[in-house]
């Protein structure tokens, strides 16, 4: 056959075999090693690690809601925030500040389905200019690459210009997340979510406005939905609750809504018809925010379920009567 | 001398590592990454058999290039370049004494297959050929084995499987038998692509010196007639060097590595030639200097050329050996190679079918399932670039034929071709993918299965309409409907459904879901 000899064949045989079957074992024993890696790496229930105290009704003015109309939409952010008492009041010196735009989507922000990036600017600006030590602006992107999402609604350099860090995630990426419990969750009992959103002094809610084909409305607790690492998740529980759930987890203290254009059908990515309402809504009371940015699309919080699921848990108020509400 | 050679080989091999990892994305591009894949002679004349376009068999130029050198070189790429055959330099370099096979007999003996253990049989140094026909046959019709035959192809793959990371499995193998057996011994008795440069140098073989880039040059006055050269032949070259009188080593197997310079006592006797010009004589231990030897293309190229005849008479007859490029076949071999061709054939063909239960999607620009089987070697480039690694090679799911296969896998990352400029196109050595206008790409269809997806049974999710960037999913309510005719197959609706398995699941175009009880509608248009 091939070898010369008998022997020859042999000692090769039995050499190839010796060698062969060490690889395998060694190869296998590596692998198996590596599986029980992954099977390790599973997050630990975390509860919420700080619980940044979201400031009470600012002290300063006694506004509970700032409506800034007309203007340049940076312009409005800034006059919105300003009519609450300025950054300061919600934003100590040395903080680390979360802000959460919408930022999913490749369209401009004529198309409403981002946040304008002036806004995020201004409210990244604002932060810094209040002393915030670190500002990250975190998305988690639906349609696209992370690059092409960014870059395409402006969010990525208005960020960074403004002196933010950006975390942005693929759609399709539902990696790097901790478990968390969520206290009192009544529909999502735990959840993944970016570890930056609990570790944060302070989270900002800056959303657009929008339709969004399942939940209603998209407004600053349904924007929430994208610090969750696994997104998608949410769906397989009763939307609304699970939306008021994940608000009570991430507790954020300021919510400024940008809704200088707003998305009125085929929501939450668009195309759609839009309306330029020339208007940024800012509080404290993310509930608040919400309940009023309802009213922009002719509804009230109680069209909206998470809306006024959020309230009963306490997070915050959505019945408008009551608030002391300022249009600047 | 040596050190000069581990020098350029281990260079190659880094540059080789480098650019297979530079494959990422974006894939680099000057130096294109797949360069060395372009290079490969093997896969060009494979890809040239297949048929296909002037621009690919013209975009192989480095290899054309490389196979012009091999005419006037011989084997030199295998001693100097070849990244795997530096692999096995290497395991040759470190594995312990014990198991190291001398190159050569002891004694001086004529013929191979006696000179000892350490030197393949003529018969198995023909091997190399066989595999190289079989392979040219196969694809001929349509069939690709370049993955198990171009050391390029599997190194390639082999690099990108340990990034990904999986066991190369094939690697590791030819590495173990490097270990336990002749160090080179596939490049000697296998390799297909060696066989093909072996055929390609026997083709330049009357070439003098002093056209030939590089080679080994004889200096019968100075010979002592030892031996030595021939015994730390790794490719067990010896004829040519008894034959040899004066001027160039004509082999077929020759990788022009230099050993023999180094090993030679003689002063003056060998010479590593560049166009006639000396690089590097052997400095021996006996014998006067060669004079004037590195002054130019001198007269004893030229002198040569009865060699062969005057050597003829020595050598035992009917023991031509295959290292010369002549092959001799014996009744038995052919029908023995006939028969095990048959039963690979028949092996490979049983997997045609394939039984897996999944709709098979390729990537946009995929050529169609047949041309792209015969094209695709395999080498996983075009896994390795994906910026979202929607790539995944296949397994055995859908048969032999298609192993190591690139295949789209919506349910692992979606397909951003409007994105990334198709990259897995432009790496692609072998036209097995090429690039299209984003607008007329159409990997497959979505497809939304009523019955199990959340929005048709009335709970709120649309996921899939957010994710979709080409508005190709309309919300009726809160029910997804695919247009089909906005539909590329991105497959970013599969990727991010959030029921168990995808409720909504991208189809080749042309292939309509068969839902487990006729489940839901095919599809939304109308209804």
């Amino acid at each position: 056959m091939i070898f010369e000899d008998e022997l020859e064949r042999r000692a090769f045989l039995k050499k190839a075999g010796l060698w062969v079957g060490g690889l395998l074992i060694g190869g296998s024993l590596a692998a198996l090693a590596g599986c029980g890696e992954k099977e390790a790496v599973r997050p630990a229930v975390l509860p919420r690690a700080s619980s940044p105290a979201a400031p009470p009704a600012p002290a300063g003015t006694g506004v509970d809601l700032a409506v800034a109309e007309k203007g340049a939409p940076g312009d409005l952010a800034r006059r919105a925030v300003g009519a609450l008492g300025g950054m300061s009041t919600f934003v100590q010196p040395g903080y680390t500040v979360l802000v959460k735009p919408n930022a999913s989507f490749m369209d401009g922000p004529e198309a409403a389905t981002s946040t304008h990036p002036d806004v995020v600017g201004a409210v990244v600006s604002m932060c810094r200019e209040a002393g915030a030590a670190r500002v990250i602006v975190l998305e988690h992107c639906l349609r696209g690459s992370p690059e092409a999402c960014l870059g395409g609604n402006g969010i990525g350099a208005a960020a960074r210009a403004a002196g933010a860090q950006v975390l942005a995630y693929d759609g399709g990426d539902s990696s790097g997340g901790v478990l968390a419990a969520v206290p009192g969750g009544t529909a999502l009992k735990e959840v993944e979510v970016y570890p930056e959103v609990l570790e944060a002094d302070l989270v900002i809610t800056v959303p657009r406005a929008k339709h969004h084909g399942s939940a209603g409305l998209s407004l600053g607790m349904k924007n929430f939905i994208g610090v969750m690492t696994n997104m998608s998740s949410i769906h397989n529980h009763d939307l609304h609750r699970a939306i008021a759930d994940l608000a009570t987890l991430v507790k954020p203290g300021l919510s400024v809504i940008d809704a200088s254009v707003i998305l009125l059908d085929n929501g939450p990515g668009g195309p759609g018809p839009t309306r330029a309402t020339e208007t940024v809504v800012a509080s404290g009371d993310v509930v608040a925010a919400d309940s009023f940015a309802c009213t922009l699309f002719g509804l009230t919080a109680a069209d909206v379920p998470y809306v006024t699921y959020a309230g009963g848990s306490g997070l915050g108020r959505y019945e408008l009567d009551g608030l002391n509400i300022e249009k600047v | 001398m040596r050190r000069a050679r581990w020098l350029v080989r281990l260079s190659f091999l880094a540059l080789f590592v480098f650019l297979a990892v530079e494959t990422g994305f974006p894939p680099s591009t000057s130096p294109p990454a797949n360069i060395f894949l372009k290079a490969d002679p093997f896969a060009a004349v494979v890809s040239t058999i297949n048929g296909v376009s002037a621009s690919l068999v013209l975009s192989f130029w480095p290899a054309w290039v490389l196979l012009g050198l091999t005419a006037l070189s011989g084997r030199f790429f295998c001693a100097w370049i070849c990244p795997l055959g530096t692999c096995f330099d290497v395991v040759g370099a470190v594995k312990p004494k014990s198991l190291r096979y001398e190159p050569h007999g002891r004694e001086m003996k004529r013929k191979r297959s006696e000179s000892g253990r350490g030197v393949a049989p003529a018969r198995r140094v023909r091997l190399k050929y066989f595999l190289l026909a079989s392979v040219l046959l196969l694809s001929l019709v349509g069939v690709n084995l370049l993955y198990f035959a171009s050391p390029l192809v599997i190194m390639e793959r082999s690099i990108y499987l340990v990034l990904l990371p999986q066991v190369p499995v094939l690697l590791l193998a030819l590495l173990a038998l490097s270990f336990a057996y002749r160090s080179r011994f596939w490049c000697e008795e296998l390799c297909p692509m060696g066989a093909l440069m072996s055929l390609v140098s026997m083709a330049g073989k009357r070439l003098k010196a002093w056209v030939s880039p590089l080679s080994v040059v004889k200096d019968s006055g100075s010979c002592i007639d030892c031996g030595a050269c021939y015994k730390t032949c790794d490719f067990g070259v010896d004829e040519p060097f008894l034959k040899l009188d004066d001027g160039r080593l004509r082999s077929a197997d020759c990788t022009v590595c230099g050993n023999c310079v180094s090993a030679c006592p003689a002063a003056g006797a060998l010479e590593l030639d560049t166009f006639g010009a000396g690089l590097y004589t052997s400095r021996g231990t006996t014998g006067a200097k060669r004079a004037g030897r590195s002054a130019g293309p001198s007269g004893a190229g030229g002198e040569q050329r009865s060699g062969g005849k005057v050597a003829a008479s020595s050598p035992p007859a009917g023991d031509e050996p295959g290292a010369e490029g002549r092959l001799t076949v014996s009744r038995g071999e052919f029908i023995g190679s006939l028969g095990l061709g048959a039963v690979l054939l028949a092996g490979y063909g049983l997997g045609v079918r394939g039984t897996a239960a999944f709709p098979l999607l390729r990537m946009p620009g995929a050529q169609d399932e047949a041309e792209f089987l015969a094209r695709c070697n395999r080498c996983q480039a075009c896994t390795r670039t994906c910026p979202t690694t929607c790539i995944k090679p296949m397994g055995l799911e859908d048969g032999l034929q298609k192993l190591w296969t690139p295949r789209f896998e919506p349910r692992t990352a979606s397909c951003v071709f409007d994105q990334c400029d198709q990259a897995c196109a432009r790496v692609c050595p072998a036209g097995a993918i090429e690039r299209q206008k984003p607008e007329d790409v159409r990997i497959g269809t979505a497809y939304v299965d009523r019955n199990r997806c959340l929005g048709w049974k009335g709970q709120m999710c649309l996921v899939c309409q957010e994710r979709c960037r080409f508005n190709a999913i309309e919300a009726k309510g809160l029910r997804p409907v695919v247009l089909e005719d906005k539909c590329t197959g991105c497959g970013a609706c599969e990727q991010t459904c959030p029921t168990g398995t995808a409720s909504i699941r991208v189809f080749p175009v042309g292939v309509a879901p068969s839902w487990p009880e006729g489940g839901g509608q095919r599809r939304g248009g109308k209804q």
